[in-house]
């Protein structure tokens, strides 16, 4: 490993020999955002608990949004200014995963097991949200460079309004657990801090909080829990490739900037079409569960009937490959008006095809039931470090690949796209070799089950001896 | 922190008058919570995904400005394109319009492939000569 960084860095050196003021480092993409903020997160939340994570994340931000703030405000060199700005950003990208790798974790603290995955969904979704309400405004507020500052200025007042409500508003946990995991994962919280206790382990709780650093690692020996991390990180990095390279792709083939940035809007807007069709259909079962529940004489059973998560997973994970296809089959057509706004249709189509995946909302909540009882946040941290990391080779790669002549590249037989063939073929692969593992469901119906039959309304039933 | 680990199955699955009011007005709480949770993080969601697109096109364009050749051409492979405020923020930061006017012009090369692309990355980073402003 250490021989691969010293190579890896001395290739970078050279790469930038040449540059006197200049550095870009590959593995700084990594070392800044996804493995410390990863650590940062998992360590955070186990010594304090799911609120002080998310206070702090918040704290992060405003903190961010200050030196931002300040960096083009404050009659500094403009160096300075600029400095300023790259610190707020390196504070902003490690604090941001304190609370966007807890996201499952909220969602099982405070939700029932019926609307779990719909809040991880409705959250991931609010991301997008924010892109797309940017993309509008900031090109609309500034016009003049003295106007840069309205960027940056509203958002220093905006994250400390969520810092604020976050420390009114939010709470380590409901008085009751909203399902029997959430209980049962509270139970053996307890369990643990009584045991350190008697013991009188008087570092108990530091070492814990770095158990679960340790316990992430141990995921990456989890079989099944691998092949969904890394079919999803192959699928959804490739879209996120060609969302990236979009011009690459396009231009050669006689498309202008203009063709690629229409054919990238197509793609975000209906990648949120597609998660709001991913959340309507969890809706309408649920509804459709609760009717079935509430019309079965004695009020029917409260766990949660496991989802088929795997048939889910193969399902979206074929439809991302197609539009995959379909996208790298349609891009080659030519420019008149008809073609282009089929070339455009086919990254539409792509994003329908791909953005439930990319939400990520059904790997996350696919990956806490597989891997209960550890805590959810455990295995997002890995599937956050592990897409990250898969989705930057694949830009490098394909980069590499279609600096190709533009004649070749434009063909469908490419290395490039043999490259996104083999990549989504792959992902394909390894998501039809998933077995289903509810753990999660498995253990719920077992304890009902236990409890002399499913647990009922009114009826409270206790974990705390599990 | 509350160790309660009772587990009290939704009210909508209790059978008529099974449980007492207080237990209702306890269920309207938790549910009002629960949205409040949701509320803020949702937020939280939002005004992260703005500062990826703000900051991180400008830290973008910056470094781009200033790369070899070989990075250049990776950099421009990653820079949001089209966006007036990178010109803006080149003012500001007194780095050049000319070089800003060079990296605008960078258009797909049908020969050699290079061309922007317009999506922005975050994890670019300058040099400690720069972030310490010694340098340039």
């Amino acid at each position: 490993m250490g021989s691969c960084l010293s190579r890896a860095s001395l290739r970078y050196r050279t790469l930038t020999a040449n540059s006197p003021c200049v550095r870009v480092s590959a593995l700084q993409a990594w070392n800044i955002y996804s493995a410390p903020g990863a650590v940062l997160a998992l360590w955070v939340t186990a010594r304090f608990g799911l609120r002080a994570s998310l206070l702090v994340g918040f704290a992060s931000q405003a903190l961010c949004a200050l030196m931002a703030h300040g960096s083009v405000t404050l009659p500094w060199p403009p160096h300075n200014g600029f400095a300023l700005l790259y610190a707020s950003q390196l504070i902003g990208a490690v604090g941001q995963a304190l609370y966007l790798n807890n996201v499952t974790l909220l969602a099982g603290t405070w939700f029932p097991s019926s609307e779990r995955d719909i809040a991880v969904a409705a959250s991931l979704l609010c991301v997008a949200l924010g892109s797309v309400f940017i993309s509008v405004y900031a090109p609309w507020a500034v016009k003049e460079p003295d106007e840069l500052n309205r960027l940056f200025g509203w958002q220093v007042p905006a994250w400390l309004a969520i810092l604020v409500a976050g420390l009114l508003v939010l709470r380590e946990q409901p008085p009751h657990p909203p399902s029997v995991s959430a209980a049962m994962l509270r139970a053996n919280a307890a369990r643990r801090r009584a045991s350190r206790s008697r013991a009188g382990d008087g570092d108990g709780d530091g070492t814990s909080s770095w158990s679960a650093v340790g316990q992430a690692l141990a995921l990456c020996g989890h079989v099944n829990f691998m092949v969904l991390n890394m079919s999803s990180a192959l699928l959804t990095g490739l879209v996120m490739m060609l969302a990236t390279m979009v011009g690459q792709v396009l231009a050669p083939c006689g498309h202008g900037n203009d063709v690629a940035g229409s054919a990238l809007a197509a793609l975000s807007a209906a990648s949120g079409a597609s998660v709001g069709l991913y959340l309507w259909l969890l809706s309408r079962n649920e509804r459709r569960r609760d009717a079935s529940l509430a019309s079965s004489p004695g009020g029917g059973p409260a766990v949660s009937s496991s989802r088929s998560y795997v048939a889910h997973q193969v399902g979206w994970s074929a439809l991302c490959a197609g539009g995959i296809a379909l996208t790298l089959g349609a891009s080659p057509l030519g420019t008149t008006p008809g073609d282009t706004a089929a070339v455009i249709a086919a990254w539409g189509v792509l994003g329908l095809l791909s953005g439930t995946l990319l939400n990520g909302a059904l790997t996350m909540e696919h990956a806490a039931e597989m891997t209960f009882p550890l805590p959810a946040n455990v295995s997002v941290s890995v599937l956050a470090v592990t897409g990250s990391a898969i989705s930057f080779a694949q830009v490098i790669i394909g980069t590499h690949l279609l600096q190709a002549p533009a004649v070749l590249a434009c063909k469908s037989a490419t290395g490039f796209a043999g490259f996104c063939a083999l990549c989504a073929g792959a992902g394909l692969l390894l998501a039809c070799l998933l077995k289903p593992e509810y753990r999660r469901a498995r253990a719920e119906t077992a304890q009902g089950e236990d409890e002399e039959g499913s647990p009922r309304g009114g009826e409270r039933v206790s974990y705390g001896t599990l | 922190m509350d160790d309660s680990h009772e587990y009290v199955p939704p009210l909508a699955y209790a059978p008529p008058g099974a449980r007492p009011a207080r237990a209702e007005l306890e269920t309207l709480a938790v549910s009002r919570a629960r949205f409040g949770q949701l509320a803020v993080y949702v937020a939280a969601c939002v005004m992260t995904a703005i500062n990826w697109n703000i900051v991180v096109r400008l830290l973008a364009v910056l470094v781009a400005m200033h790369s070899t050749p070989a990075l250049t051409r990776l950099l421009a492979l990653l820079v949001w394109e089209k966006a007036p405020v990178y010109a803006i923020a080149e003012a500001r930061f007194d780095v050049g319009v000319q070089q800003v006017n060079s990296l605008s012009n960078v258009r797909v090369s049908r020969r050699t492939m290079r061309v922007r692309a317009p999506r922005p990355v975050w994890w670019v980073a300058a040099s400690p000569e720069q972030a310490f402003g010694t340098a340039h």
